[in-house]
Formats: C-alpha cells, structure tokens, sequence
C-alpha cells in the first residue's frame, strides 16, 4: 500500500470520529494534518525536488544551467588575468582546461566597450578643442565598439570550434570562448596608452598589443592542435592574422581624427 | 454510509481519487451538520476582495484583525487548494480569502493610490540612498521594493541626457535607457550566476534607487557648462551612488568574490558617469 493510501486511510478513521463527536478543536487538527500531508511530496510519488528540472532544450534558458562557468573567485581572475599578459607560456589552456570559467571573457569584453568608446571620444574631443573646432559627441563610437568586440569574441570561437572539429582535434567550446576573451584584454591598457597624440607611437602600439594578443591565441592552440595533423600550421597562422587584424581595425576606426 | 463508534471501517479497494472525494463529504458533513462554530467565509459588510494576489505579502498592509474566523479560513482555505478534483459545489462556502478582508485599494480615490506610491518611493530612497550607518544590518535589502522609482529614475536621466545633447537626441536616449536598463538586469544575473542570493525584482529595484545620485548630477550638469565642474559634479555622484550600492551587492554573495560582484556595478555606473560628461 502506497504511503498516501496509508494516510488517507487514517484520515477517514479519524474523520469518522470527528464527525461523530462535531468538535471543533478535532476539526482544526484535521485540516492541519490534511494540508500538511497534500502538501508534502509522498514518497516517490512526486520528483524530488532537489534535482534540477530539465526538459530538453529548456534548460538552456535557466540560470542553472550557466553557474558551473561562473565558478571562480577573485584570486582565480587575478591569475587568469597575469597568465593573458606573458604570450609565450601556453600554458592558459591548461590552467583552464578544468574550469572553464565565462566571466572574464563577458566582462572584459564589456571593459573594452567602454573604454574604447570613452578614449575614442575623448581623443576626438581634445583634437578638436585644439584646432578651435566645434565638436558633438558621436554616439555611434559606443554602439559599434560593442558590435566588433561582442561579436569577434562570439562568432570567431564558434567557426574555430567547427573547423577544430572538422579536423578532429575537438576543443571544448567554452574554452575557446574562455581563451578569446582572456586574449582581447591586453588591448585595454594599449588603448589607455593610445590616448598620447603621436601616430607613431599609436601604431607602435597597436602593433605590439595586436602582437601579443595573437601569439598567446596561437601558442595556447598549437598545444592543443599539434595533435590535428597536416593542417595546424594553416589554422594557427589564421587566426594570428585575424587576430592582428582586429587591432588594426580598432587603431583605424578609433584613432583616424579627421579635424 | 453508517457511522459505528469503532474506530475500524471495513477496508475495501479504493483508488486514492475516491478517497478524496469520501473525505470531502465527510468534511462536508461536519461542517454543515454541525453547530454554528464555523463562522461564515466573508464578514456580509465587506465587498469580496479584488484579484490581488494574497502571496505578494510585501506590498499589500496586513489585513485589519478579524480575530479567530481568518485564522479558521486560513486553515480552510488550505486543504481546497491542492490540485486534483474541482471543488464541490456546497463547499465553496469554505473557499475563502484566507487572509481576511484586504483594504479595497481598487474604489480609492486616485490621488490616494498616487500619493501612497509616491510615499514609498520616497521613503524607500531615504533607505537606499542616505543609508543609516548605525543599522543593524547594511546588507538588508528593501523590503517594500517597488519598480516606479527606478522607472522614473532611469526616464529622468534618459530625457536629462537627451535634452543636453545636440545632435541624435533620441539615439542618446534609447541608448542610455537601453544601458541602464539592460544594465541593471545583467548585474542582477551577474550576481545570481556567481553563487549570490538575492531576489532578481528587488535587485533591479535597488539598482534603480541607487542611480538617483547620479541624477540629480546630470541636472546641475544640465545647467552649468564647465567642463571641469561637470567633471567633479559627476565624480561626486559616482562616488555617492557607488556607496549605496556597495553593502547590498557585497553581501549578497561570497566573500572571495564581492570583487566579481562589484566591479560591474562601478563599470556600469562609471560609464553612466562618463555619458553625463561627454554630452554637453
């Protein structure tokens, strides 16, 4: 007998005594234990409740689903941060392979909007305040700095993760989105330093910092794809190129003061 | 079916349904049969009560006392309330509010609903914005967390900044409305993703509050034109509503991490701040 018939079968003894004796304090009690026992999940009759629910392809859209890639502590993002600053490790990959962690790349990506757009504006701002110029802020500079980074560090991952996988050398797609975005924050301090009005040294910069960024995406692949055979060496100097190629733009669109 | 007064009723097979349904006459049995000591659903002067929801605890006052009978209803109103089978018809009698009359907020005057929001919004400023550093606990979020303060709060600055712009003003609008809004809801995810526990509606509704510093600098910075003082107006209330926010956000989550948590609130709020400056 199941444990529900089993109380319902006391609650009609019980009820049956009620009845007869029409107290109110008994039919209190009864109401009392009737809501507690409707209430309460008998036995294997209901899904546990400790277990996260997932139907399918709804579970992408819970909070839950994401909380393992948020796991890390302060110290942990300090580290991660030091390790995308030294290139020629390639040892990121390793130190990430585990815990995969999807906050750095969010929010330095977020960083990056921001300060680009401010030191964007700013350096058109103090070009045309010394040539005596009128001068109207551009808002256009904050909503296209958010298209190229968020979606550089979204697609670029996503056809990497496909080819990687065309060439069964798999690499998980978290790590990919986690590498990326560790790799775009050596901009942030070249476009602090951008702010000085020499080009030279703009260019100076934005060389180095494209450099840098693309050695640690390639360094940290070429570990992992040396595996893949014959066609490593193509996909590494690809995405060295793109890599470059992002700082390039960025110098471009940021930097060229038409006064 | 005939009542012994043994305590053994003759087992027979039943389902669990008509289980049900047996205890439920014999509830009915009880009650209508028996002398007056359930007093009735409603007190016949009060009107039945609109459709708010009983459960939204925070924002309704609490019903007057009507001494024993809510008490009785609240109980009654339980057992009616698991699923399976519809109720029968002579016992929706029981069926009651469980919480006793509410106050009919739907037949006020407007000007009173009006000025009853508007109280709240203020007294829930005075808490999150001029917080009382002898509290007992700085971490305690609002309780009567409401969402029109940060709603005009947010309209304000977004019209703040479109006025003092010259050119695309509604481009600047959609754009700081899209980031503060879209903002607050991101921070708010950013904590619950990090381990945090806060609830999502209150989180957004602090977040909201807590830009009114930053308002009242985008108007004065509205009607001075320095460049400097707008510099140090804004750095000011960078700094205030940076402040209010901190003790929520850091004690919502884990120590080895109110950094992660925090460092966003700043980035949001600086960029809000540098907004403020850069349209002149």
């Amino acid at each position: 007998m199941s444990p529900l018939n089993l109380q319902i079968r006391t609650f009609k003894r019980f009820l049956h005594r009620v009845h007869k004796g029409r107290s109110l304090v008994e039919l209190n009690l009864l109401m009392m234990l009737m809501a507690d026992t409707f209430s309460k999940p008998a036995g294997g009759s209901q899904p546990g409740s400790g277990e996260p629910q997932g139907s399918g392809w709804f579970r992408t859209f819970t909070i839950a689903a994401y909380k393992p890639y948020f796991d890390v502590d302060t110290s942990d993002i300090i580290d991660r941060l030091k390790e995308s600053l030294f290139p020629f490790r390639g040892t990121f990959t390793e130190k990430t392979a585990t815990n995969p962690d999807l906050y750095g790349p969010f929010w330095i990506c977020t960083t990056l909007i921001f300060v680009a757009a401010s030191i964007g504006t700013f350096v058109t701002y103090i070009a045309h305040k010394l040539k005596k110029k009128e001068w109207d802020y551009d808002i256009n500079l904050v909503t296209w700095s958010a298209g190229v980074f968020y979606g550089y560090v979204t697609v670029v991952p996503l056809i990497l993760y496909v080819i990687l996988k065309y060439f069964s050398a798999p690499s998980g797609l978290v790590q990919l989105f986690c590498l990326y975005g560790y790799s775009l924050f050596v901009f942030i301090p070249a476009l602090c330093l951008s702010v000085v009005p020499l080009e030279i040294f703009r260019w100076v910069i934005a060389g180095v910092a494209g450099f840098m960024s693309a050695t640690f995406v390639a360094l940290n692949l070429k570990a992992h794809i040396n595996s893949a055979g014959e066609r490593w060496f193509l996909i590494v100097t690809g995405i060295f190129l793109l890599q470059l190629a992002l700082a390039v733009v960025l110098k471009l669109y940021l930097f060229t003061v038409t006064v | 079916m005939s009542i012994s007064h043994s305590d053994t009723i003759p087992l027979r097979p039943s389902n669990s349904q008509s289980d049900i349904d047996e205890i439920r006459s014999l509830i009915d049995d009880s009650v209508h049969s028996g002398p007056a000591v359930v007093l009735p659903a409603r007190h016949p002067a009060t009107t039945p009560p609109p459709s708010s929801s009983p459960f939204i605890s925070s924002n309704i006052p609490p019903p007057p006392p009507v001494s024993s009978s809510s008490s009785l209803q609240k109980l009654q109103s339980v057992p009616a309330a698991p699923p399976p089978p519809p109720p029968v018809g002579n016992s929706s009698s029981i069926v009651a509010n469980g919480f006793g009359p509410p106050p009919n907020t739907l037949t006020e005057p407007v000007l009173d609903t009006v000025k009853r929001d508007l109280w709240r919004i203020v007294s829930n400023l005075k808490l999150v914005v001029f917080p009382n550093p002898f509290r007992e606990d700085p971490g305690k979020a609002l309780r009567d967390w409401d969402l029109w303060g940060p709603f005009f709060f947010i309209v304000f600055l977004g019209v703040a900044l479109s006025w003092s712009a010259s050119v695309k003003k509604s481009q600047v609008f959609a754009v700081a409305f899209a980031l503060l809004a879209a903002g607050a809801v991101i921070l708010t995810l950013n904590v619950l993703l990090l381990g945090g526990h806060i609830i999502f509606f209150q989180s957004l509704s602090l977040l909201g509050y807590c830009l009114f510093p930053l308002d009242v600098g985008a108007l004065i910075c509205m009607l001075k034109d320095n460049v400097v003082a707008k510099v140090i107006i804004v750095c000011l209330a960078l700094a205030w509503s940076s402040w209010a926010a901190y003790p929520f956000m850091s004690s919502a989550v884990n120590p080895n991490r109110k950094a992660l948590a925090l460092y966003p609130v700043l980035l949001m709020y600086l960029s809000v701040g540098f907004l403020i400056i850069a349209i002149d």
